[in-house]
């Protein structure tokens, strides 16, 4: 019902009660009353308006619709590459060696500019002034013996912490390829030396093995010999020489022997007395040489026995090698060199920087443009005298709110929607899917920002103010995030708090989709937050926009 | 205060922070003439004209239009008022037609109805020529008109103009006057505040003297004049100009205040007949005569000096 409509039936339900009808008198020509007009064509008015306001001041324009596009080309220009270009190595030793030249030539072979200088103090200096970003100094005359030490100062600009160890595990890795070839040679001489020795090892095991065979025989002849020197009988019975005397001498007496027989019988008696006494004294000789010979063996065969005890030993040390030998499992000259290999395998497939630093890049960018470009709209529509004029038309504050936000969007979304689509040229692998969820998490977070922005127009009243509350939020919002430091280093507490700042949780959400290929429901809960952040700052936005029109009015 | 008037504020009292901007005041606007209110800068006019808007609420007090209260009818309140400030308050980047049809819109109204009123507006403002051109380029005497033109597309009832020829020079102050006059002649109650009073007194019906934060006198500017003055002035201008030796002789004749401006001679008398009387026949004497006379009331300067002096 209609105010007027309204207004009459009540004065005409007074006339019948006849109440107060003659002090109140409405001129019912003196009111003008429209119907509301749709919202959205509202809206779109509103919308179309800040547009044009944004489109035909030129500045602004090019700041905040190219700006952002042509810093993105620039990025994307510089950074879609995966090595480091022009790094500049200064070198120094005492004295070079034929391994530091190699090592010198291989930097400056792929993408280093390298040059020798000529102290270390110069070399270090040339890294302070920042001429070069890195200096090695080489031990004087480097190379591979033993009494050697090979330790290899890299001075690097710590100030600069992102290049700083990015270049040193550069460097690092470049020595160390080098280091690792220089290993290999050391290696494989020593493993073939290896292999050498257990050849060797495994034949004389053979040879030991005959040596056994020869000494067991050898120990089984001395002990047959042995046994036959023990079986000789030397044992006789003497002859009684006295009895045969005396039976010559019966004989001669009983028999009356000549004597010459007798003599002849004595010759002959003593002929082989004699003989026997020959016999006798031959063999106690012989005797005594097998005794001898008994005596010998008997050595013979201890030192048989303490030989093969010795074999026994030099086996049991051949067992110990060939068992040390192949013990040692790894023979790869690579696995010996670098036993525990790391290799940092990338989460996401890409080869360029620029898909590692997009996250940041576009996060920079949408925080950037949307605090400025959200607060310096509001502050120009608030110091415009048409601030005034648009209070007292019977628009909603709200509305006019929401169309400051959708005009902010609508730019926001051409930006964002032209960087995609320039990215999906480039990473089209990547999927629409990724790319469409990308847009919808920046448009989210962009929405954050453009709401903090609106916040911070409607706080400060000139527009110095608001630009440096505009830059200085983005500052504290950069600055306490992994882009300058890692947040890791950060204490645990403060880490708690940070990791809801919105450009870490933007960052993240980036690069879960971009560089992880997470689909909706893992980024559903940053989301969420994300859209607690803005619910909470558009109530702030309303306090602060009728806090500032009560200030528009009392000026 | 009758309630047949079209805006009438009761016991108004307005505060910001701990300074009384205005203090109890009751003010009554008749529907027809324009109405001027004069006050010192600072006095509490602005605040009074948006307090007559709705655009602040008092701390005290009612505020009617037509009988309806303004606090509780804003969205009612918007459309039948219009504002145009010192400043203007339009988009500069915006052309003229651009800025009419974006406020039309704000204003609820249908796209036929601000098609119609443009070329209303523009021809009143005398503005027709320029309905392409971007706000931001225009004069500044076409900006204001531009600003009034914004503040009437939606055919409001009331027009209150804030200091409406701050800034200008007289030949464009002149011609706003005029137009200003010209709306009035539409029937559109204009409601007006100046700092020049010489111009308001020219183009008011009625005329209230705000001072620290009351209103101390209302009238039409005659009224006025009568109720605060009872000297009037005579200027003149003899042939011979020998005004140093006029001077004493006027004095002595009953002149209260004497002074020359230009070829004139001022002063101020509450017996202007029996002055000049004597002035002739002083004249004559000196074989001198009078080139030019004119007696009138004082200037409405005047009328508010001596009421803010009360």
């Amino acid at each position: 019902m209609s105010f007027i409509t309204a207004l009459k039936e009540k004065m005409d339900a007074r006339a019948e009660t006849k109440k107060n009808v003659d002090s109140i008198k409405y001129n019912y020509d003196l009111f003008v009353e429209r119907e509301g007009l749709n919202p959205l064509l509202k809206l779109y008015y509103l919308i179309s308006k800040n547009l044009k306001l944004l489109i035909r001041s030129k500045t602004s324009a090019l700041v905040f619709i190219f700006g952002p596009l042509l810093i993105t080309f620039l990025v994307a220009l510089a950074f879609n590459t995966s090595t480091l270009f022009d790094l500049n190595v200064a070198v120094y030793s005492d004295s070079y060696s034929t391994l530091s030249d190699s090592i010198t030539q291989n930097l400056s072979s792929t993408q280093y500019n390298v040059l020798k200088l000529d102290t270390e103090e110069d070399c270090i200096d040339a890294v302070k002034f920042g001429d070069f970003q890195v200096c090695l100094v080489f031990p004087p005359n480097m190379a591979l013996d033993n009494s050697a030490n090979n330790v290899i100062k890299i001075y690097v600009d710590n100030s600069r912490l992102n290049i700083a160890n990015l270049i040193s595990s550069q460097i690092s890795s470049k020595v160390t390829v080098e280091a690792s070839a220089l290993s290999a040679d050391i290696v494989t001489q020593i493993l073939t030396t290896l292999d050498t020795a257990n050849t060797e090892t495994v034949q004389s095991q053979e040879q030991l093995t005959s040596l056994f065979t020869s000494n067991s025989a050898l120990q089984s002849s001395i002990s047959s010999i042995s046994s036959s020197l023990n079986n000789l009988d030397f044992t006789y019975s003497t002859a009684n020489a006295s009895a045969i005397d005396d039976e010559i001498t019966n004989l001669q007496t009983s028999k009356n022997l000549s004597d010459e027989a007798v003599a002849t019988l004595e010759d002959l008696v003593g002929g082989m007395k004699s003989a026997y006494a020959g016999a006798i004294s031959k063999l106690d000789t012989a005797k005594s040489s097998v005794e001898d010979s008994k005596s010998s063996i008997s050595s013979l065969s201890a030192s048989a026995q303490a030989d093969k005890q010795r074999l026994d030993t030099v086996q049991e040390n051949i067992n110990i090698v060939m068992q040390s030998i192949d013990g040692v499992k790894i023979t790869n000259v690579a696995n010996i060199v670098a036993p525990l290999r790391t290799s940092i395998e990338p989460l996401s497939s890409s080869n360029s920087y620029l898909l590692y630093i997009l996250p940041t890049i576009l996060i920079l960018l949408i925080m950037f443009v949307s605090l400025l470009m959200s607060s310096s709209a509001i502050i120009t529509e608030k110091t415009s005298r048409a601030f005034f004029r648009n209070s007292i038309t019977p628009t909603s504050s709200l509305l006019m709110l929401v169309g400051e936000y959708l005009s902010n969007l609508c730019i926001l979304m051409f930006q964002v929607g032209a960087i995609l689509s320039v990215l999906f040229y480039f990473f089209n692998d990547l999927g629409v899917n990724a790319f469409v969820l990308a847009g919808i998490t920046l448009l989210v977070i962009g929405t954050f920002f453009i709401f903090l922005g609106m916040l911070i127009g409607y706080l400060f009243n000139t527009k110095q103010t608001v630009t440096l509350a505009a830059i200085s939020t983005g500052i504290v919002l950069l600055f306490f995030s992994n882009t300058i430091l890692p947040l890791e280093t950060l204490s645990k507490s403060s880490r708690a708090i940070v990791s809801y700042n919105p450009f870490v949780i933007g960052e993240g959400l980036l690069k879960k989709i971009l560089l992880f290929s997470l689909n909706i429901t893992g980024v559903v809960e940053p989301l969420v937050i994300l859209g607690i952040f803005c619910a909470i700052l558009f109530v702030g936005i309303i306090a602060a926009r009728r806090f500032s029109q009560q200030s528009v009015r009392s000026e | 205060m009758g309630k047949g008037d079209l805006i009438c504020l009761e016991n108004i009292t307005k505060r910001f922070g701990k300074h009384v901007v205005l203090d109890n005041l009751s003010l009554s606007i008749p529907h027809h003439g324009i109405f001027g209110i004069m006050g010192l800068s600072g006095c509490g006019k602005t605040t009074l004209l948006n307090i007559i808007m709705g655009f602040w609420k008092p701390e005290k007090g009612r505020v009617s239009y037509n009988s309806i209260n303004i606090v509780d009818n804003q969205h009612l309140i918007h459309q039948v008022f219009g504002f145009a400030t010192q400043e203007g308050s339009v988009y500069p980047k915006l052309t003229v037609e651009e800025n009419l049809t974006y406020f039309g819109k704000m204003y609820n109204m249908p796209k036929q109805d601000i098609k119609t009123r443009i070329p209303e507006v523009l021809k009143l403002v005398e503005l027709e020529d320029a309905q392409n051109v971007m706000a931001g380029e225009l004069s500044t005497g076409m900006y204001r008109r531009l600003d009034i033109a914004c503040s009437m597309i939606h055919n409001p009832k009331v027009l209150i103009f804030d200091e409406p020829t701050g800034n200008l020079d007289p030949v464009l102050r002149k011609k706003l006057m005029a137009m200003i006059k010209r709306i009035d002649d539409q029937g559109t109650k204009v409601i007006i505040t100046s700092h020049l009073l010489g111009e308001i007194e020219k183009i008011c019906d009625t005329l209230a003297v705000i001072h620290h934060g009351k209103i101390i006198t209302i009238g039409s500017p005659d009224a006025l004049k009568d109720k605060y003055t009872t000297d009037q002035v005579v200027r003149i201008e003899t042939k011979k100009g020998d005004y140093d030796t006029l001077v004493p002789i006027l004095k002595k004749y009953g002149a209260k205040k004497v002074f020359q401006k230009g070829k004139y001679l001022h002063m101020y008398t509450s017996t202007p007949e029996k002055l000049l009387a004597s002035l002739l026949a002083y004249l004559k004497n000196k074989s001198d005569t009078l080139v030019d006379i004119e007696v009138s009331k004082p200037s409405i300067e005047e009328v508010f000096e001596a009421a803010t002096r009360r």
